[in-house]
């Protein structure tokens, strides 16, 4: 008896020639690693180069690789093969979960790479990879045939090193479908966790926005039988109580009520003149005198501290 | 532009009374300020009176942050109208608008072809147009926050308003975009935006309706919108069409596009000069070296006679442009055939032919498809020893016969024939007002080529005719563009004969050139069509503005026209005889 291991048997001398023992994953990677179906799928400038790796000169087919298909359905392999942008991410990552497991990622180019030269544009994702894994990153604007093939030759050396037991996609917890991003007034995901992070961030920057802005007088109309004064609030929500408006070197004060808050983003008009009137809670009125000189005047907001807040001025002077 | 000028002095007061509101000088071409509420009836008369048929460009500029502008003049609307019997320089048409709700009248109902042009300056510059059937966005998406061409709408990575940035140069440290932005991405939302409550704006696109098929006693059919794209092969990359169908004929269709939008125009506008020649390659990125040589001569045209290229470099551009339009042709017919159905073959033979070609260009530029190859005043190298010779050898023996053998596979071929004759019919007179150029346009009969109508470079010294092939439809379209094939190789036996020995470069050379405060549009026939480059300089070394007339977006403005009454399988072949890419399209 020879000294294999418990459960295996010898193999007799006569059927050794007409018998290959091997491992289910070298026949399992061998076999998928030579027949990568690739999606008809081009993007921009690089689909150029995919395209003439599949013509005479180059022979994508020497690889196994000649069956572009059309339809996610049927294809092993995508090749983001140009310029991501985010009107098309959204599709992209519909397709990519639209393929059958195992699916494998090739990002051609600088673009879908890392953005490439067009980084900077508004439109323009940084890197597929932000959005859907990506198996073997082929430089290049464009990459050559060459380069193409070699990133295949990659994929293929990759695919061979893979075990059935340990790949992502037969175990039982593994999902493998990505959130589709939704176009907002920007993209953004759909993650739970990435909607609360930029959600966090905006409100920061609100918060933040809001603490530089401050209350102010916008607008002061002084012609017709209704002057008005604007005072727009553009930081947080204001106790005006104490307040002062001055007319001219202070000659006329108005003193806001006890208790007015001014809320974000609101408008307070302060009106005088014959026919002031009071038509919403944001309209007070002054008196039913002119107060502003048509010929040039100052209005001062004045806070409970007595500090000016801020100051208009019109006309000649 | 003088405003002292007298009402009576002002051209077409007879004809349009208040019309012009002035003249400006202009670097090559004067300009008309026209008043707003008299654009329409001022184009209707330059229209039917003075012979201006085709509109060639509209785009819009945001002079914020201009000399001498403010914001009563912020956004100006340019026209380029030319007459496509005629030739010659464009009369341009400037109109004004404030700052706060600029509105233009729609020009839709003179030139059709300003449909796509005037979605694009909504979309981008926030210009409203009255009276255009469709406003919507074009390139970007419905919810899109701002109009990002305006000078005042910074990308999520802005950095400086030009480059070279500061982190660059002179003393780079390295940054990296996403670090300096908040979200760590190219994003950027309003403040506040809580992305769980965002309600996507209704995105559908709306299909002309047309009534009922209206016979009486007929069977009540139902229409059918399908989607094609923008992930479909017949779509030559991310396009998208949206059908409607009554049985298999089309009944409407609505191009989308903006799925390639990868902000060439923005990015332009930051760069120098000189930085947007490798840009250029990546519009049509089939025939790289036509965008090259349409910047570069736009350019020249600004900078002025100082910039002219030596002989050496004219020949050499040419060469390189009638190359590019062979291999755009055949490249063009190869994947027309893929769209007929004969997958891949024809492809295969005439991918074979290209690639020769894209040695040469690689031999010269280092280049296969990016070849960067052309400067103001002159081109970046000379050609290495032997380069002629082999040009010489594809160009008298290879290259005829191979378009010989095409022609004889595929012209008269049953198939081809019985698919392609009749099919997207477009008349000559739609083709021109739908603003079409290209094949397009002399598919349509008309003999319009800008090589022949205003020519550039030298080719007002080549021998060549215009090819043109009165059949309208999808066939006389690939019947162009082999035979144009036949001139191009004519042109370049010419060339390679006269080529003279000598300089490159003319000019000063250089990395940056500061051209004087102006604008400019300059135009090629490129293979597609009429590639046009409208720079303004602010005497800066960045180009104020830089837009690019793209010709195969524009083409695309006659796809509906064209698909409409044929079958579902036929607007895939139309598609495919405008011969889109896709770079182009949406920059
Ligand atoms: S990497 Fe270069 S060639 Fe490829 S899509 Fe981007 S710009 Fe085009």
């Amino acid at each position: 008896m020879s000294n294999l291991p418990p459960g295996m048997a010898e193999v007799p001398e006569e059927v050794k020639s007409n018998v290959i023992l091997s491992t289910v994953d070298f026949v399992y990677n061998l076999a998928r690693s030579y027949s990568l179906w690739p999606m008809t799928f081009g993007l921009a400038c690089c689909a150029i180069e995919f395209i003439v790796t599949g013509t005479a000169r180059y022979d994508m087919s020497r690889f196994g690789m000649e069956v572009a298909r059309p339809s996610p359905r049927q294809a092993d392999l995508m090749i983001v093969s140009g310029t991501v942008t985010k009107k098309m991410v959204v599709p992209i990552v519909r397709l990519y979960n639209q393929m059958a497991e195992p699916r494998y990622v090739i990002s051609m180019g600088a673009c879908a790479t890392g953005g490439g030269p067009f980084k900077e544009g508004y439109n323009v994702v940084s890197g597929i990879d932000k959005f859907i894994p990506v198996d073997v990153y082929v430089p290049g604007c464009p990459p050559t045939p060459e380069a193409l093939i070699h990133g295949f030759i990659t994929l293929h050396n990759k695919i061979k090193k893979q075990s059935v037991r340990t790949v992502p996609w037969y175990r039982k917890d593994y999902v493998g479908q990505i959130p589709i991003p939704v176009l907002g007034p920007d993209i953004f995901s759909t993650d739970p966790a990435k909607m609360r992070q930029i959600r966090d961030i905006n409100m920061q920057r609100l918060m933040a926005s809001r603490a530089a802005g401050k209350v102010s007088i916008a607008e002061l109309r002084h012609a017709g039988d209704d002057e008005v004064v604007v005072i727009r609030n553009t930081g947080l929500a204001q106790d005006m109580t104490g307040w002062q408006l001055h007319s001219g070197q202070g000659e006329r004060r108005f003193h806001f009520p006890a208790g007015f808050v001014l809320m974000p983003d609101a408008e307070v008009r302060i009106h005088s003149g014959p026919e002031a009137e009071a038509a919403t809670p944001n309209d007070l009125v002054w008196t039913t005198q002119r107060i502003w000189r048509h010929e040039g005047d100052t209005a001062t907001l004045i806070d409970a501290g007595g500090a000016v807040v801020s100051t208009f001025s019109y006309g000649g002077n | 532009m003088s405003d002292a000028q007298s009402a009576t002095s002002l051209p077409y007061q007879d004809a349009v009374p208040g019309a012009v509101l002035a003249v400006e000088k202009g670097l090559l071409d004067d300009s008309l300020i026209v008043a707003p509420d008299k654009l329409v009836p001022l184009a209707t008369y330059l229209r039917d009176h003075e012979g201006y048929d085709m509109l060639s460009n509209l785009t819009a500029v945001d002079y914020l942050k201009f000399k001498g502008r403010t914001k009563a003049d912020r956004f100006e609307v340019v026209y380029h109208l030319y007459s496509t019997r005629r030739g010659g320089r464009p009369k341009v048409l400037k109109v004004r608008l404030p700052e706060d709700n600029p509105v233009a009248p729609s020009l839709i109902s003179v030139y059709p072809g300003a449909n796509l042009q005037e979605r694009e300056a909504w979309d981008l510059y926030g210009i409203r147009f009255t009276g255009h059937p469709n406003l919507r966005r074009i390139l970007l998406w419905e919810g899109f926050n701002g109009h990002p061409m305006r000078k005042d709408w910074l990308e999520p990575y802005y950095e400086a308003d030009v480059k070279p940035f500061k982190s660059r140069h002179p003393d780079g440290y390295h940054a990296w975009a996403e670090d300096r932005n908040p979200w760590g991405d190219n994003v950027r939302y309003p403040d506040g935006f809580d992305p769980e409550t965002w309600q996507s704006p209704v995105q559908t696109v709306p299909l002309p309706r047309h009534g009922g098929n209206g016979v009486p006693g007929a069977i009540k059919t139902e229409r059918l919108v399908v989607n094609m794209g923008p992930q479909h092969p017949s779509t030559h990359g991310v396009f998208r069409m949206v059908v409607e169908l009554d049985g298999e004929t089309v009944t409407a269709l609505e191009p989308e596009m903006g799925y390639l939008h990868r902000n060439h125009e923005k990015i332009g506008e930051r760069n120098t000069y000189l930085m947007n020649m490798p840009y250029t390659d990546r519009l049509d990125y089939l025939s790289s070296m036509s965008n090259n040589l349409a910047y570069a001569i736009a350019v020249e045209k600004l900078l002025g006679d100082e910039y002219k290229p030596p002989e050496r470099a004219e020949y050499l551009r040419v060469i390189m442009a009638e190359l590019t339009r062979i291999v755009n042709h055949l490249f063009s017919v190869g994947t027309f055939l893929n769209d007929l159905g004969a997958f891949f073959t024809p492809l295969l033979y005439t991918v074979r032919e290209r690639e020769l070609i894209l040695d040469l260009f690689e031999a010269a530029s280092g280049s296969r498809m990016m070849c960067n190859y052309m400067r103001f005043g002159g081109v970046a190298r000379d050609v290495p020893d032997g380069w002629l010779d082999q040009c010489r050898q594809l160009v008298y023996e290879r290259l005829p016969a191979k378009i010989d053998e095409l022609d004889r596979y595929l012209t008269g071929n049953e198939i081809v024939q019985q698919r392609c004759v009749g099919v997207g019919y477009l008349s000559p007179e739609d083709a021109i007002a739908l603003s079409c150029t290209g094949p397009q346009l002399r598919g349509s009969g008309v003999p319009y080529d800008i090589r022949k109508a205003e020519p550039y470079s030298i080719y007002d010294r080549f021998d060549f005719s215009v090819v043109a092939f009165d059949g309208c439809d999808v066939y006389s379209r690939y019947l162009v563009r082999i035979e144009e094939m036949r001139e191009s190789i004519k042109i370049l036996k010419q060339a390679l004969k006269q080529i003279p020995e000598g300089p490159i470069q003319g000019g000063k050379g250089g990395y940056t050139v500061r051209p004087p405060v102006g604008d400019v549009y300059s135009r090629i026939e490129a293979p597609k069509g009429e590639l046009g480059f409208y720079l303004v300089s602010d005497g800066t070394g960045n180009p104020y503005r830089y837009r690019v007339r793209p010709p195969s977006f524009i083409n695309l403005t006659a796809l509906a026209p064209m698909c409409i009454g044929n079958k579902v399988a036929d607007s895939v072949i139309i598609l495919g005889a405008i011969d889109i890419v896709l770079g182009e399209v949406d920059r």
